[in-house]
C-alpha cells in the first residue's frame, strides 16, 4: 500500500479544526469574457469585489498540457487537447479528482446498467475532495455536501468514486431536488394518504429515480439529512413550485444547509447559463448574473455566521469554457473541445489565502485538488496536479 | 370564368412537326458547348442572387418561369410522343416562348426591342417571385412563428422553470409544426399552379387545386421523400460553420477575414443549395402538369376551372380534354385509388414532420435566430448567406428594409405595368 494511503480504522480518525471551504463550480460553461472580463463582465461582484479579496488566476485552463506542448506537430497537438473533454460532469470530477480522465456513462460501462444517449453518469476512478477529507478525519457525511440542480440527476454520481481505498464509506451526501424528491415520494407512499392514481404514479417515478441512480437506492439518507428534507417540506410543501427555481435553488440550499448541516466541505454546482445551447444568449448571461449574486449571498451568509465567518474558504471555478466561434450568430452556443472551451479561471479567498493576488501564469484546473488539500490538512496523494503555491500565505 | 371565345377546341391536335435539315457537326458542338455555358452561366446567377433577400426573389421568379416551362414541355411531350426534334425547336415552343430556359436579366429571345426587352428578365423574375414568395408567406408565416414562439417560451420555460405554464411552450411547438405539415400538403401543388399559370390568384385556387392534389398524391409522396435527402444537405450545409471553431488558425484571421471565409462558405454551397431547390421545384411542376391532365380527363376540372393561360396552352395542344390515354400500370391506378391515397397521405405527413424535427435539430446544434426558423431555403426564399451580424455589420434594421426596398420595386414594377397599358389604349 502506498506510502500516506494506509487506511486508519474510522474511530481513530481526529476531528477536522481547519477552515472549511466552499467549492463554487461557477459552471455550466462560461467564457472569460462574461466573466472576468473588465467591459464585458455579467459577474461584477465576482470580478470587482471578490478578486480583491483572495488570489486569482485568470490564466487557468483545462489541458493536457505537458504531451500537448511536447508535441511539434500542430495537428497531433490538438488531437491530444481534444481527447479531453470539456463538459460539466468533467469539469467538476477534474476539480474534485485532481485528474484529467476521460469518462464515459456507466451505462456503456456495464452490461446490466441501461445506456443513456449523451449521459454523464461518470464514476470518478480517482477519490474526490469528500473522501479524502473524510478518510483523513472524522468527519460526518451530511457535513460534506454536494448541491446539485434539479435537473442534473447524473451529478448524484460524483458524490464518490470506485476507488478501492476510498469509495462508498467516505462518500459526500447531495442536496438536490432529486434526493428531496426521492424522500418525499417515499414518505407520501409511507404515509398512506395518496389515491391509488397518485400511488402508482409515485411508485413508478421512484421507480425511475432509482434506477437513474443505481449505486445508493437501497440506502437511507443519514438522519441529518432526513430532518433537512422535513424542514424544507415543512417550508416549501410538496407540489415542487413554491421553493426557488434554477440556480436560485442551488443558493437556497446552500444556504439552509449552512445552517442547519454546518457542511465543513461543500461544493454547489451551479448550470444555468449552459440554457445557452438552445440558443438564447440572455439565458447565459442572465445565468452568470444569478450565479454572481448568488455568490453574494454566500459570502455575506459566511460573514455573518460565527461557525463559517473568518474560518471558511471559498474556491470559484468554472467547470469549463464556452466556444468563442465567429462563424455562428451565437458563439458561444456550445463548449465542445474548442480552445476557448478549455480557458477558464480561478478565485481563492478566505483565511490562509493570499489577499489581492493576481497570477498571471497558466495553471491547470487539476491543480485546484491538492491546493484544497494543502489549506485543509490532508493530502490528495493520487491527484495529479500541484499546489497553487502562490495563493498559499 | 371564361369568355365564350376562349371556349373554342381544336378538333384535332396539332401535326408533328417536319424533320429540319441535318446539322453540321461542328455546329452541333458550337451549339453544345453555347448551350452548357449558358447553363453554367445561369447556374452562376442564380446563386449569386441567392446571396441576398432582395435578389434571392429573382430567384424565385426565374425558378417559377423554369416551372412554367417545365410543365409545358411535359404537355407537349405528351401530345407529341414521336416528335423528331426537341421541345426546345419546336414552333409550339416558339409560339409560347418556352425555347429556352428563362434569362435572369434580359427578356426572352423573341423579346420586344427596346428598354422591355432589355430588363424583361429582370422585371418578369422580381414581378413573379415577389408574389411567389408572397403566398407562400402567407400560408407558412403562421406555423413557422409558432415553431418560433413555441422554441423561445419553451426554453424560457426550462430556464426559470416555471413548469406550471409546461404545457404553452409545448402547445405552440406542436401547433406550429401540425400546421407546417398541413400547409405543405397545399403548398407545392398551389406553388406549381401559380407558377406554370402565371396568375398569382391560383394559388388560392383551393377548389382546384384540391383536386390537383388528389391526383396528383403520388407524386406529392414522391417530392416529399425527395425533401428529407435534400434537407439533410442544406441543414448540413447550414451547419458547418459549426466546426470552424477546431481551426485555430481560422480562429486567429481578422473580421474581414473571417466574413470572406464565411461568405465563400455560402457561395460555394449555394451551388448545391440551388440546384436542390431548382429540382424540388422542377419536379412539382411536373406533378402538376401530370394531376391537371388526370383531372381534365376524367372531367373533374373543366374549362371553366381553368385560369385563362392554363386554357390557351392546353386547348392548343388540345388537352383540355386531357388529351389521349396514356398506358397506365396497376400501381399508378393504385396510387389514384382511396388507400392509394391514404398511403400517399402518410408518406407526405411523416416526411413533412422529418423535416420539421429535422429543422430544429439544426437549430440546437448551430442556431440562426429567426431566420432558421421562419424562412427554409428548399421551401421559401433561397437566401443562403448565413453570416452572422457581428461579421457581416448588418442588422435586423438592414434586413427590413431590403425587404421594404423589394415591396417598392414591386409597387414601381405594378404602377410601370399600368401606365404602359394606359399608354398601348391611347
Amino acid at each position: 500500500m502506498a506510502a500516506g494511503l494506509k487506511l486508519p480504522a474510522l474511530a481513530e480518525r481526529p476531528s477536522y479544526k481547519g477552515p472549511n471551504v466552499v467549492i463554487v463550480r461557477f459552471g455550466g460553461g462560461v467564457r472569460r469574457l462574461e466573466t472576468i472580463h473588465e467591459d464585458k463582465t455579467y459577474s461584477p461582484f465576482l470580478l470587482k469585489e471578490l478578486t480583491k479579496r483572495g488570489t486569482f488566476f485568470p490564466r487557468m485552463e483545462i489541458a493536457d498540457t505537458e504531451d500537448a506542448l511536447a508535441s511539434k506537430d500542430a495537428k497531433a497537438k490538438r488531437k491530444k487537447e481534444h481527447e479531453l473533454n470539456t463538459s460539466h460532469g468533467e469539469g467538476t470530477l477534474y476539480i474534485l479528482t485532481g485528474t484529467y480522465r476521460r469518462y464515459v456513462d456507466v451505462g456503456w460501462k456495464y452490461d446490466h446498467i441501461d445506456e443513456q444517449l449523451l449521459g454523464a453518469r461518470f464514476e470518478a476512478t480517482e477519490p474526490t475532495l469528500f473522501e479524502y477529507l473524510r478518510r483523513q478525519f472524522n468527519v460526518p457525511e451530511h457535513q460534506t455536501l454536494i448541491v446539485n440542480g434539479e435537473d442534473r440527476p447524473q451529478e448524484e454520481f460524483y458524490s464518490f468514486s470506485n476507488h478501492h481505498l476510498f469509495g462508498a464509506t467516505f462518500k459526500s451526501e447531495t442536496l438536490s431536488l432529486f434526493r428531496y424528491k426521492s424522500w418525499l415520494y417515499q414518505r407520501l407512499l409511507d404515509e398512506g394518504k395518496l389515491d391509488e392514481k397518485q400511488t402508482r404514479k409515485k411508485t413508478e417515478a421512484l421507480k425511475t429515480m432509482r434506477e437513474l441512480d443505481y449505486r445508493i437506492a437501497a440506502k437511507d439518507q443519514p438522519k441529518e439529512i432526513i430532518a433537512f428534507w422535513e424542514n424544507w417540506r415543512r417550508l416549501y410543501g410538496d407540489n415542487g413550485f413554491v421553493n426557488e427555481r434554477g440556480d436560485r435553488l442551488l443558493t437556497d440550499l446552500a444556504l439552509k444547509a449552512m445552517k442547519s448541516l454546518q457542511p465543513r466541505m461543500m461544493m454547489i454546482n451551479y448550470n444555468d447559463p449552459d440554457y445557452v445551447h438552445w440558443g438564447k444568449p440572455t439565458h447565459y448571461t442572465r445565468g452568470i448574473a444569478i450565479i454572481d449574486r448568488g455568490l453574494r449571498f454566500l459570502v455575506d451568509a459566511v460573514e455573518a455566521d460565527p461557525f463559517y465567518r473568518d474560518n471558511t474558504v471559498f474556491v470559484i471555478v468554472p467547470d469549463c469554457g464556452r466556444d468563442s466561434n465567429p462563424f455562428m450568430s451565437v458563439p458561444f452556443q456550445h463548449h465542445f473541445n474548442s480552445k476557448s472551451s478549455r480557458e477558464i479561471w480561478a478565485l481563492l479567498i478566505g483565511p490562509g489565502i493570499e489577499k489581492g493576488v493576481v497570477v498571471d501564469r497558466t495553471v491547470q484546473q487539476i491543480d485546484l485538488a491538492k491546493t484544497i488539500g494543502s489549506v485543509m490538512g490532508f493530502e490528495a496523494g493520487l491527484a495529479e496536479g500541484g499546489v497553487l503555491e502562490e495563493a498559499i500565505s | 370564368m371564361l369568355e365564350p371565345a376562349q371556349a373554342k377546341r381544336i378538333a384535332t391536335p396539332p401535326p408533328p412537326p417536319p424533320a429540319g435539315p441535318a446539322a453540321k457537326p461542328e455546329n452541333m458542338l458550337r451549339r453544345r458547348v453555347l448551350r452548357v455555358g449558358a447553363f453554367l452561366w445561369k447556374w452562376l446567377v442564380g446563386v449569386v442572387f441567392c446571396m441576398s433577400w432582395l435578389t434571392a426573389f429573382m430567384v424565385v421568379g426565374w425558378t417559377y418561369r423554369a416551372m412554367q416551362r417545365s410543365a409545358f414541355k411535359r404537355w407537349w411531350k405528351s401530345t407529341h410522343p414521336n416528335a423528331p426534334s426537341r421541345f426546345r425547336h419546336s414552333e409550339w415552343a416558339r409560339e409560347q416562348r418556352q425555347s429556352h430556359w428563362p434569362n435572369w436579366l434580359l427578356g426572352n429571345r423573341e423579346r420586344p426591342k427596346g428598354p422591355r426587352g432589355w430588363f424583361g428578365g429582370i422585371v418578369a423574375n422580381f414581378r413573379i417571385g415577389f408574389l411567389g414568395l408572397f403566398n407562400t408567406t402567407v400560408l407558412l408565416c403562421i406555423p413557422c412563428g409558432l415553431i418560433l414562439a413555441g422554441w423561445h417560451y419553451g426554453w424560457d420555460i426550462s430556464f426559470n422553470k416555471i413548469y406550471e405554464q409546461s404545457t404553452v411552450g409545448a402547445t405552440l411547438g406542436f401547433s406550429g409544426m401540425f400546421l407546417f405539415v398541413a400547409v405543405m400538403f397545399y403548398l407545392p401543388m398551389a406553388k406549381a399552379r401559380q407558377a406554370v399559370s402565371g396568375d398569382w390568384k391560383r394559388f388560392y385556387d383551393w377548389r382546384v387545386n384540391r383536386r390537383l392534389i388528389r391526383r396528383g398524391t403520388g407524386g406529392l409522396a414522391m417530392l416529399a421523400l425527395a425533401m428529407l435527402p435534400a434537407f439533410v444537405v442544406v441543414l448540413f450545409i447550414k451547419n458547418t460553420p459549426f466546426l470552424y471553431a477546431y481551426n485555430p488558425e481560422i480562429l486567429a484571421q481578422t473580421t474581414e477575414e473571417q466574413f470572406k471565409i464565411l461568405e465563400s462558405h455560402w457561395f460555394s454551397t449555394g451551388f448545391i443549395v440551388f440546384a436542390l431547390y431548382l429540382l424540388l421545384h422542377l419536379f412539382a411542376a411536373h406533378i402538376y402538369a401530370g394531376a391537371m391532365r388526370r383531372c381534365l380527363r376524367r372531367g373533374e376540372l373543366g374549362p371553366r376551372d381553368l385560369a385563362p393561360s392554363e386554357f390557351d396552352v392546353l386547348d392548343s395542344l388540345a388537352l383540355i380534354d386531357g388529351g389521349p390515354q396514356s398506358a397506365g400500370s396497376p400501381f399508378k391506378s393504385w396510387l389514384l385509388s382511396l388507400p392509394g391515397r391514404c398511403v400517399c397521405g402518410t408518406i407526405v405527413g411523416l416526411s413533412y414532420l422529418a423535416v420539421g424535427v429535422m429543422v430544429l435539430v439544426a437549430q440546437f446544434f448551430m442556431i440562426h435566430p429567426i431566420q432558421g426558423f421562419v424562412n427554409q431555403p428548399l421551401l421559401q426564399s433561397p437566401m443562403v448567406s448565413y453570416i452572422p451580424f457581428h461579421l457581416s455589420g448588418k442588422t435586423m434594421g438592414g434586413v427590413f428594409l431590403e425587404f421594404v426596398l423589394a415591396t417598392v420595386i414591386m409597387l414601381l414594377i405594378g404602377i410601370g405595368g399600368r401606365l404602359a397599358k394606359t399608354n398601348q389604349r391611347h
